[in-house]
């Protein structure tokens, strides 16, 4: 009927503006010289995110909160893109490496697209969240200009499984809500790596305070399915009688916080610190991606770059327990203390495999 | 090992009840996409209007204190973004398969970049218990061991669902409103010859998959999460789109092809106890549809119009 170019202008104009849309948590390559004053300029380091955006309460914030952090004070050329989908990493990377002297990549996915893009620029330095530069087979690729930046999320996973199993051994008597099956469970994502490391501090900490104790691990295949994760919840609470609910599932786990707070039991939050989503959570198990990229950009800075940093752990704050909630028992806390101790101290090792 | 466990799964009603809300909540992306499906405009943006639902649905319960109002705006939000869908596939005659798309991708966006404005990048709190949707409990019914709480404990959505469904089914079938709808979708110069005005029905049974897609996302957020997660629906308006097809492009079709992916999705974490490894049992709900597909459903014909822009001078 119509063939005139008026439509399909229009059509041109809605499809640019889903895709500016789609765009819209970022891409924002926002240049910031600083004012000069210095005589050496600081050499400029790009953040490239993982999808899901700057402000996903996750890694992504958390490296942008290190990355201003160390923005702020050695005032280098600042740019964060943001990756959109898994098919960005490269072409984001080598953007970033092509304006820049650092790159830092967030998160795990982009391991094999950083070991393409750092072989191509071998003069810039990298830091990859989580990961090792892994070739097409999956296997670490070890760089000179890679540093992979690992956690070792199992001592805060070891925390949680503390402040779990000390409450299931001092009881109902100390925390009301239990419901006295002597079972705790664990929510992983998927069993990768970051994940099952955690829960295998958590299964291994919670035993060692308490022998007795249960530990159900199940996994929801999904980083995303809020409605999945409690449904898991809810049924470790109803078939298992589990009452203490570790979340490793990042936004599919606030389901698990949710379903525990709708049950009435106890729950311990990831990755930062989420007792505010609601009163079940107890404590979460932190892994602090700022300080790992704050730290790794000032050495950078200080011209300290190495392809193999030590993980990041208790003894440099790379790991924690944050948030522990006034609903747990007193006697608690200074058995966390004693582990952290422990651990800094190398008297505790935490293994980093869960256990079937 | 393997059967005492799925024997236990499949006699507690904790797995039929979380079956059924599973169920549900693809049912009703699924009667929308089917709706606009039958009129002839393919519609992939299910996932996308859930998720604005979902999000509208949230922020307008804390903003007006009352989850009515949240449904409504989900609706209302699920509706207007699908509104942009039928012009550019209506009006303009775009490939729709590509609106569906970039709809999705604008959703995801877009309330990636609204919720940390809106919480001042805190994270969004769980809703108090006021402004979520009631669990329903139907009196002495609901007590009834096993069926209580499977059928009569479920989240007040999950009946409306239904309603639903039996209203869709009723008027694509046995009123003329439906046979108009079909007649649009399998061919439309007939029903325009006929006297159908085929763009305002298209555009209706457009604009209804954007209302009961967001009908669903309000379930999602305000009834079985209590809270917006970025991306929550995870895939979901997709799955309900298969089972559009699944269920051969009828209510009740699509209504048994979401139980069956209910199903899966509720067994595949309740089997992990078994020892098989919890990547294999991900795939299960979607082994279930390739059985299904094989051994029951068959060959499934989408409406003959589907995806065809009309254009009345054409021929």
């Amino acid at each position: 009927m119509r063939k005139s170019g008026a439509p399909s202008l229009l059509i041109s104009l809605f499809v640019l503006c889903g895709v500016l849309l789609s765009a819209c948590g970022g891409s924002t390559p926002s240049t910031n010289t600083n004012g000069g004053g210095s005589t050496t300029a600081p050499k400029s380091v790009t953040l490239v995110t993982d999808i899901g955006g700057l402000n996903d309460q996750s890694f992504n914030q958390s490296a942008n909160v290190g990355y201003m952090k160390a923005q702020g004070e050695l005032k280098f050329r600042r740019q964060v893109i943001e990756s959109k989908s898994q098919n960005d990493y490269v072409s984001n990377l080598t953007r970033a490496a092509q304006t820049s002297d650092m790159v830092i990549g967030v998160g795990f996915l982009m391991a094999t697209a950083m070991d393409q893009v750092a072989k191509a620029n071998p003069t810039k330095s990298f830091a990859l969240i989580d990961s090792c530069a892994t070739d097409a087979k999956g296997n670490c690729d070890s760089l000179k200009n890679v540093a992979p930046l690992f956690f070792k999320e199992q001592q805060a996973g070891c925390l949680a499984g503390v402040v779990a199993g000390q409450m299931e051994k001092l009881g109902k008597a100390k925390s009301s809500k239990l419901l006295g099956n002597n079972t705790i469970a664990a929510i992983g994502g998927l069993a990768i790596p970051p994940v099952d490391h955690y829960i295998a501090g958590y299964q291994y900490c919670a035993k060692k305070v308490d022998p007795a104790v249960t530990v159900k691990v199940n996994y929801s295949q999904s980083f995303d399915n809020t409605a999945k994760c409690q449904d898991i919840a809810n049924n470790q609470i109803s078939t298992a009688k589990a009452d203490v609910i570790f979340q490793v599932a990042g936004g599919c786990g606030v389901g698990a916080l949710q379903a525990a707070k709708a049950k009435g039991v106890y729950s311990i939050g990831v990755d930062s610190d989420q007792s505010h989503v609601n009163d079940s959570v107890i404590a979460s198990a932190i892994k602090r991606v700022d300080q790992a990229v704050y730290l790794t950009v000032k050495d950078f800075e200080a011209g300290k770059f190495s392809a193999t940093p030590a993980p990041f752990d208790l003894t440099n704050d790379g790991v924690g327990l944050a948030g522990l909630s006034a609903t747990v028992p007193a006697e608690v806390k200074p058995v966390v203390d004693k582990y952290i101790a422990d651990i800094k101290s190398g008297a505790i090792t935490v293994p980093d495999a869960v256990q079937k | 090992m393997f059967f005492p466990i799925l024997g236990r799964v499949l006699i507690s009603a904790d797995f039929w009840q979380a079956s059924l809300q599973f169920a549900a909540l693809l049912l009703l992306p699924a009667l929308g996409g089917l709706l606009s499906e039958r009129s002839g405009v393919i519609n992939l943006a299910m996932e996308g209007l859930m998720l604005i639902g979902a999000y509208v649905g949230v922020m307008m319960a804390i903003a007006t204190h009352s989850v009515w109002l949240g449904v409504l705006g989900a609706v209302i939000a699920g509706g207007l973004l699908a509104l942009v869908h039928a012009i550019v596939s209506i009006n303009f005659m775009a490939n729709q398969t590509v609106s569906g798309i970039a709809i999705n991708l604008a959703a995801l966006g877009l309330t990636n970049f609204l919720l940390p404005i809106q919480t001042q990048g805190q994270g969004i709190r769980a809703l108090d218990d006021a402004l979520r949707l009631p669990q329903l409990h139907w009196g002495p019914l609901a007590n009834i061991p096993f069926i209580g709480p499977v059928l009569f404990q479920q989240n007040i959505i999950f009946y409306v669902a239904i309603i639903i469904l039996v209203g869709i089914q009723f008027l694509l079938f046995r009123t003329n409103i439906g046979l108009r709808i079909r007649a649009v979708g399998e061919h439309p110069h007939a029903a325009d010859t006929a006297g159908v005005n085929v763009r305002l029905v298209r555009y209706a049974c457009v604009v209804s998959s954007g209302l009961l897609s967001g009908l669903a996302g309000a379930f999602l957020s305000l009834g079985i999460a209590g809270i917006f997660n970025q991306n929550m629906t995870a895939g979901q308006g997709y799955i309900a789109l298969a089972a559009v097809i699944f269920g051969k492009y009828t209510p009740v079709g699509a209504a048994a092809a979401c139980l069956v992916f209910g199903l899966g999705e509720a067994l595949s974490p309740r089997l992990q106890d078994t020892g098989i490894s919890a990547n294999l049992l991900g795939t299960l709900p979607y082994l279930l549809t390739l059985v299904a597909l094989v051994g029951l459903v068959g060959r499934t014909t989408a409406p003959a119009a589907d995806g065809v822009p009309y254009e009345p001078a054409s021929e």
